[in-house]
């Protein structure tokens, strides 16, 4: 019934002094910077292992064989399977994806040999036309070449740029020699500094051992394009029925899920940077109880006057929860600006994508919003139970 | 609002006791506390620091919660009472207290506006009224100033602005006047008398400014949590102008005569109930205010009616002045009111009546 006084006065004490409201948000905005950036990190480390799968190739079902637990864990798929796929009703295209990163090392002479990840697809298939190699194709197909992930971290010495190509294109790839022919981007993780891509036969020269004899026989994943207009969950379906339970049949968005709830809840970096959320909500929380305690404890005085005169709880609720939403909002716009520059300064600085979407952002608002009314019901707590006698 | 029933008690104090603490530093604010006043009294509650006035007036304002005893505002009990009643009951109240509690952040007229829009009192038809009081109140020039371009006793105006404004039924006020200088706070108790006599509202005003003594109907004197003295000032001035008439006290300073007065019984009688009976000590000296007496001496088992005494008339002094029994009986020939003043009382009163030169000069020197 008042609760339109009760956002007007909110509003009055509120922005009465600017000077001491911003020194007040300050607290509130080191909260917020302090969830965006674990959220940040959180969500760069479930991103990136899933980047490549998400943006970087065409597809509308993922295969994998049963055992394989995550991207970088080595368990590998026949590649019988995958040609399987090829005959199911409303399937367009199945591709291999071959991945090497555990025997995979890289070696720039006058550097030291470091692991990387090698992947080998087909650079003339639609599905992977977003890696953009179709002026790679040719080159590519040479023996003993391969392209260079822009975004592999520099320790490795690889080539930045096309004219540091020009005179630094030859390395070492787990023994053999390697020319490097171009770039393509890709991007990388927690698991993984730097990437190589090459062809499927090139691959199987560098890792032979892999497969029982034919190095290309075993493939990490396979990934199945549907024709236009297909029913993808039918499609998924009959493809669980054609290639038997061994094979994990996912469409990208389900895979995408159970790649990143591996990272985000069985390993223990993800339960870090929740935890770290965590921890910067109940510091955010304590400053918002501060700072509304404060400032209840400040107008203590005229807040008895007006209880005494007979204004009800709600009312003192509603200026407080109105007091906390304006507190919220006023601390959130700068922490978000912080936290944009901080993305971008963790991102030069690892290669880490530290992307946020409305998804994202809405989660650190909704936090910081519960944070300040939850501190602010706290803080009012002496006002609504204490006789208004003891409060002057 | 003006249908307000005279004779009902606005606030109705039985038995009241309160205490502060718990445990062994539990102490005992308020002592069986009795007041009752009604619809227009205006009361001025004094007393030493402690005594437990600001106390027993918070107590009345709902600000307190009821401990032990009873205590009703408007007729209802607050005893128990819930806080949504409670909440119900306060915005009947006006409060002034000594802290002005306004809000920096909202202007002199927003603040009173605070209490009335809490009655739900349309703005166009408030404005207006809240621009008047506080013109009269001397901030005509200030009205949309902020609190913190007031000075102090713009400050404690704006506050007892706020106070009045929704026209309360009961006005609580706690030393309203300490801040402000004699002219405003002469305003400001004018504005309750006002208040008091037009809409029936009751106020209480807890103060140690003698400047507004005279404003009040009645003067409560607290001591240590009791009630020592509960004076209607208005009864009082009565007794006084009654008592400069007879012989015995016209020569007394208004002094004694308001102590004087204190010290009066009012008693009623009945038609043809005895009032003196003959042959009795003397132990009381009467003076009929209203109705009439007779006067009847039994003599020999004869009955005789020696005189009949009106308004006005005193009877009963000779008994105390000879210290001799009753002479005669006195009964009421109408219902009768008199005052009654016991003998010590009365023989202190007639000494003091032969040094009226004295007093007068002790009354001189007291001034300065």
């Amino acid at each position: 019934m008042h609760l339109f006084l009760a956002a007007k006065l909110a509003w009055a004490n509120t922005t009465n002094n600017w000077q001491r409201l911003l020194v007040r948000c300050s607290g509130v905005t080191f909260a917020v910077v302090l969830m965006f950036m674990q959220t940040g990190f959180r969500n760069a480390l479930l991103d990136s292992n899933v980047r490549m799968m998400e943006e970087k190739f065409s597809t509308d079902i993922v295969l994998r064989t049963k055992s394989r637990f995550m991207m970088s864990s080595g368990q590998q798929l026949a590649l019988q399977h995958v040609v399987t796929a090829r005959s199911c009703e409303g399937v367009a295209a199945a591709e291999p994806i071959y991945i090497e990163n555990m025997a995979s090392e890289y070696r720039r002479p006058g550097f030291p040999s470091r692991k990387i990840r090698v992947i080998a697809v087909d650079p003339q298939s639609p599905s992977f036309a977003k890696l953009n190699l179709a002026g790679l194709a040719k080159q590519l197909s040479e023996p003993g070449t391969a392209v260079v992930d822009t975004k592999s971290k520099t320790m490795f010495g690889l080539p930045r740029g096309a004219k540091d190509l020009a005179t630094n294109a030859t390395g070492e790839l787990s023994g053999r020699k390697v020319r490097l022919v171009g770039f393509f981007e890709c991007g990388i993780n927690f698991s993984n500094d730097g990437t190589l891509l090459m062809t499927p036969d090139n691959f199987a020269a560098y890792f032979s051992y892999r497969g029982d004899g034919d190095p290309l026989s075993m493939v990490d994943y396979g990934i199945v394009r549907c024709v236009e207009g297909a029913d993808v969950p039918s499609v998924v379906a009959r493809l669980r029925k054609l290639l038997g339970s061994n094979v994990i049949v996912q469409t990208k968005q389900e895979f995408l899920l159970t790649e990143r709830n591996f990272w985000g809840k069985n390993t223990p970096i993800g339960l870090i940077f929740s935890v770290g959320t965590m921890i910067g909500f109940v510091v955010g929380l304590i400053i918002c109880y501060q700072v509304l305690a404060t400032d209840i404890a400040d107008h203590m005085g005229e807040f008895a006057t007006i209880k005494a005169m007979g204004y009800p709880t709600s009312f003192f609720a509603a200026l407080v929860v109105t007091q906390a939403l304006l507190l919220s909002f006023v601390s959130f716009v700068p922490g978000l600006l912080i936290a944009l520059v901080a993305f971008q300064g963790v991102n030069v600085a690892t290669g880490l994508v530290m992307f946020l979407n409305a998804q994202r952002l809405m989660t650190v608002l909704g936090l910081t919003v519960l944070m300040c009314v939850t501190s602010g019901m706290i803080a009012l707590r002496k006002l609504l139970s204490a006789d208004p006698a003891s409060l002057f | 609002m003006n249908q307000i029933n005279k004779t009902e008690s606005v606030i109705q104090v039985d038995g009241l006791n309160h205490f502060f603490g718990s445990g062994e530093s539990k102490t005992q604010a308020l002592f069986e506390n009795q007041l009752n006043v009604k619809p227009g009294e205006i009361v001025i509650m004094t007393g030493p620091s402690g005594s437990g006035k600001t106390t027993l007036l918070t107590l009345i304002g709902t600000l307190r919660t009821v401990q032990n005893g009873s205590l009703k505002i408007l007729g209802e009990e607050l005893n128990g009472m819930s806080q949504h009643g409670l909440t119900q009951v306060r915005k009947k109240i006006g409060f002034i207290f000594q802290a002005h509690n306004l809000f920096e952040s909202l202007s002199a007229f927003q603040n009173v506006s605070m209490a009335t829009e809490l009655a739900g009192l349309k703005s166009s038809v408030v404005a207006p009224k809240i621009e008047t009081m506080l013109t009269r109140l001397g901030l005509g020039e200030r009205i949309h100033y902020k609190p913190k371009s007031l000075s102090g006793g713009q400050k404690q105006r704006v506050a007892i602005a706020r106070g009045l404004i929704h026209n309360p039924r009961i006005v609580l006020a706690d030393e309203p006047t300490a801040a402000l200088d004699e002219e405003s706070g002469r305003e400001a108790v004018t504005m309750l008398r006002e208040m008091a006599d037009r809409d029936g509202c009751t106020v209480l005003i807890v103060t140690h400014d003698n400047r507004i003594l005279d404003v009040a109907d009645r003067i409560i004197n607290m001591v240590a949590g009791h009630i020592k003295n509960d004076s209607n000032v208005k009864q009082t001035e009565q007794i006084c102008d009654f008592l400069r008439k007879t012989e015995f006290f016209a020569d007394l300073t208004p002094r004694t005569l308001a102590a004087l007065a204190h010290n009066i019984e009012i008693k009623e009688y009945a038609k043809d109930e005895k009032i003196v009976t003959q042959g009795d000590e003397g132990r009381e000296f009467f003076m009929v205010t209203q109705g009439s007496v007779m006067i009847v001496r039994t003599d020999g088992g004869k009955e005789k009616t020696l005189n009949q005494l009106d308004a006005g008339s005193y009877f009963g002094e000779v008994a105390l002045i000879k210290d001799q029994p009753r002479n005669a009986s006195v009964i009421a020939t109408k219902p009768t009111t008199c005052y009654v003043l016991d003998r010590e009382e009365f023989r202190a009163v007639v000494d003091a009546s032969d040094s009226f030169g004295s007093e007068l000069r002790k009354a001189l020197f007291e001034r300065n």
